[in-house]
């Protein structure tokens, strides 16, 4: 299945075969999220996350057709956005902390 | 002793004197709110002798602290009707700071037609005679200002615009290189300047002097301890200095809530083209300036220099929100287009957020297509000669919106939404409607200690939570604003709750007192009761703070979404 991941600002840099910011992966069926950054060698790397353009809560399997797009913590800026969208692992870590 | 200046416009005299007991303790927004709020007839015309312009630094003015040299500007804002404080970065606050300047209240009018320029020094101050500098821009005024008053002087000064009292008229504070490129923009604060026949303020920092501190070494330690909060955190230390506020268009525009074709839809086709990625690139293949400072105390350095292709200064780096009101809102996507509109805005003294917001209205009501760059830049210059066009779209996006008979006009209170649909982030949509300020974002844009907490549980799509969410960051936003500090600080504070201790600990070491952490909030919440005292004594009343109906009604694409947070709901947040 092909999954499009668009990457903000400095994430831009560690990937190769960007095209306006976006590259377009062929993934198993059954891929999850997590899978996905992991596939792009941005493990540990990601504050926020949409998916579809909308906040993801937990880890999900992508599907055909699906958007991502993948924020370092240097670009956690507005804090509407920021509170929003943290990506499930930094979710989880902030509820380990709380 | 930080004093306050007095500027009498009827008389034409200046006086210093002692800070009043009342306002003892307020600094920034608390004391341009509060004097506003003491000494304003809340009923009275905005442009007329009764109201007051009120400019201050902040409580941390003029010292090392970093980033705590933010200005705040305050009156009874042309605009909306109300309170209004709007605050900027810039050289002014520091420099008054060194003259022991917390504050300078601008009050009665002149006589018709005449100029003032205000000249501030170790000396004194004195007003003077400034006929010639009537009718010029801001960067030929300040330009006038560097031959007679040197490089060293910042500068505070209108427009056109200003002179002209619009109500989207901005005031211009001088940046590091003395460019009038920041500006205190929203709610016509320039047309209280214009109205006062004060063209512009000089401030020679000369002989000035850095602000006694009542602990010295316990001072030291947290400037110190804070500024390194700053420069080791992500946002503030990478982020920020790299991409400036522009790297937000491809994430709003990602998330649905990017506002474009004047808030008809929440994606623009385009946003690659104008977004912060872009605009670093543009900006490094051509030789400007990616990382920039608009203060000398700024560690975070979040501005830049916006260059042509043979490396001519255009504008400084446009701003997210001015990016995102003359582009993806009107439909234009050359940002070499976005940052000359910038520069004349910077040069006329507009808003940029209250002018694009008016431009994409102007559009919509069939003055010019949408995506026509040429048509909106030469539409725009039509304010620089104050013709009838240029006038109405220099009072802002309510009387555009007026004139040309459009019913998707995105206001609350008079004043124009900034850069995030509230349909497809809910939050920001409280804030717009219940600020005491009108449609802002600032407003509510900072973080409470225990936003994350809060943050971990919302959807931007649904209801719940956002009104607590909003009120906690206004009242922190309140707090941040009469310190002085420059927004950003926030991030810090996110992540380090810590870093707030440091602040608290270099007020406690500039004034002698014994804050703690726990009492930040009250200090924003004081503020924000005033403000609302101050408009509901104006005439505001609940129906003013709600959004326009047209965002309960149409649904917003891709998410297709409206905004559903009850009316009870947005009454709930700032009863305090």
């Amino acid at each position: 299945m092909r999954v499009t991941v668009k990457l903000a600002g400095p994430l831009r840099k560690e990937v190769q075969g960007l095209i306006d910011g976006e590259i377009i992966l062929e993934l198993a069926e059954g891929t999850k999220v997590s899978q996905a950054i992991d596939a792009l060698g941005l493990t540990g790397k990601v504050r926020m996350l949409m998916h579809n353009g909308k906040a993801l809560k937990q880890d999900t399997v992508l599907t055909e057709g699906d958007r991502l797009m993948l924020l370092p913590p240097s670009l956690a800026y507005n804090m509407y956005v920021a509170t929003n969208f943290l990506a499930p692992s930094v979710r989880e870590q902030i509820k380990k902390q709380s | 002793m930080a004093r306050l200046l007095r500027v009498n416009m009827s008389d034409i005299i200046t006086k210093f004197e002692q800070v009043p007991a009342e306002y003892e303790g307020l600094g920034g927004r608390a004391l341009t709110s509060g004097i506003v709020c003491a000494e304003v007839d809340p009923t009275c015309h905005p442009i007329g002798p009764e109201n007051k312009l009120v400019i201050a630094t902040g409580l941390l003015g003029g010292t090392n602290c970093a980033n705590s040299g933010r200005t705040s500007i305050g009156a009874k804002s042309p605009l909306t009707g109300g309170i209004k404080e709007a605050n900027s970065g810039g050289q002014p606050g520091i420099h008054l700071g060194r003259l022991d300047i917390l504050g300078i209240v601008v009050e009665g009018s002149p006589e018709l037609g005449k100029l003032h320029k205000l000249v501030i020094s170790a000396s004194g101050a004195e007003l003077m005679p400034a006929d010639e500098l009537g009718g010029l821009g801001n960067y030929d005024t300040v330009e006038k200002l560097k031959e007679q008053y040197g490089d060293k002087a910042s500068f505070i000064t209108i427009g056109q615009a200003g002179e002209n009292l619009l109500t989207a008229a901005s005031i211009a504070l001088t940046d590091t290189g003395q460019r009038p490129t920041r500006h205190a923009g929203r709610g016509g604060m320039g047309a209280v300047m214009g109205s006062k026949g004060l063209k512009a303020i000089v401030i020679d920092a000369s002989g000035g002097h850095a602000p006694e501190l009542a602990d010295p070494e316990a001072f030291k330690a947290a400037a110190k301890s804070f500024a390194k909060f700053l420069v080791e955190h992500p946002v503030t230390g990478e982020g920020l200095p790299a991409y400036g506020t522009d790297i937000l268009i491809n994430i709003l525009n990602e998330a649905g809530g990017l506002p474009t074709h004047n808030f008809s839809e929440g994606r623009f086709a385009d946003a690659e083209k104008v977004g912060g990625e872009h605009m670093n690139e543009v900006t490094t293949k051509r030789g400007g300036v990616c990382t920039h400072g608009c203060m000398t105390s700024c560690v975070i350095r979040c501005s830049g220099l916006y260059v042509d292709e043979k490396g001519d200064y255009v504008s400084k780096w446009p701003e997210y929100e001015t990016v995102w009101a003359w582009g993806p809102n009107c439909g234009i996507s050359d940002l070499d287009v976005i940052a000359r509109i910038d520069y004349m805005c910077d040069d006329y003294g507009l808003d940029t957020i209250e002018t694009g917001t008016a431009m994409a209205v102007a559009m919509e009501g069939g003055v010019l297509e949408f995506g026509d760059g040429q048509g909106a830049t030469d539409l725009l210059s039509e304010v620089g000669k104050m013709s009838p066009m240029g006038r109405i779209l220099g009072s802002g996006t309510k009387a555009v919106g007026q004139v040309f008979g459009v019913k998707r006009v995105p206001v609350v209170k008079g004043q124009s939404m900034p850069a995030y649909d509230p349909r497809a982030v809910k939050g920001v949509g409280v804030t717009y409607a219940t600020s005491p300020m009108g449609a802002d974002h600032t407003a509510g844009y900072a973080v409470a200690t225990n936003i994350l907490k809060v943050g971990g549980e919302l959807d931007p799509l649904k209801p719940h939570g956002q009104s607590e969410l909003s009120r906690n960051l206004q009242i922190a936003t309140a707090a941040i604003d009469s310190v002085g500090l420059c927004l950003f600080v926030a991030f810090p504070v996110l992540d380090h709750p810590e870093s707030l201790n440091d602040v608290v600990a270099m007020l406690n070491a500039r004034y002698g007192w014994s804050l703690s952490v726990e009492d930040v909030p009250g200090v924003g919440q004081k503020v924000l009761e005033m403000e609302l005292d101050f408009n509901r004594r104006a005439g505001f009343n609940k129906a003013m703070d709600r959004l326009p109906d047209f965002f309960r009604r149409e649904p917003l694409r891709p998410h297709s979404e409206v905004f559903d947070i009850p009316d009870e709901e947005l009454d709930l947040t700032l009863a305090f």
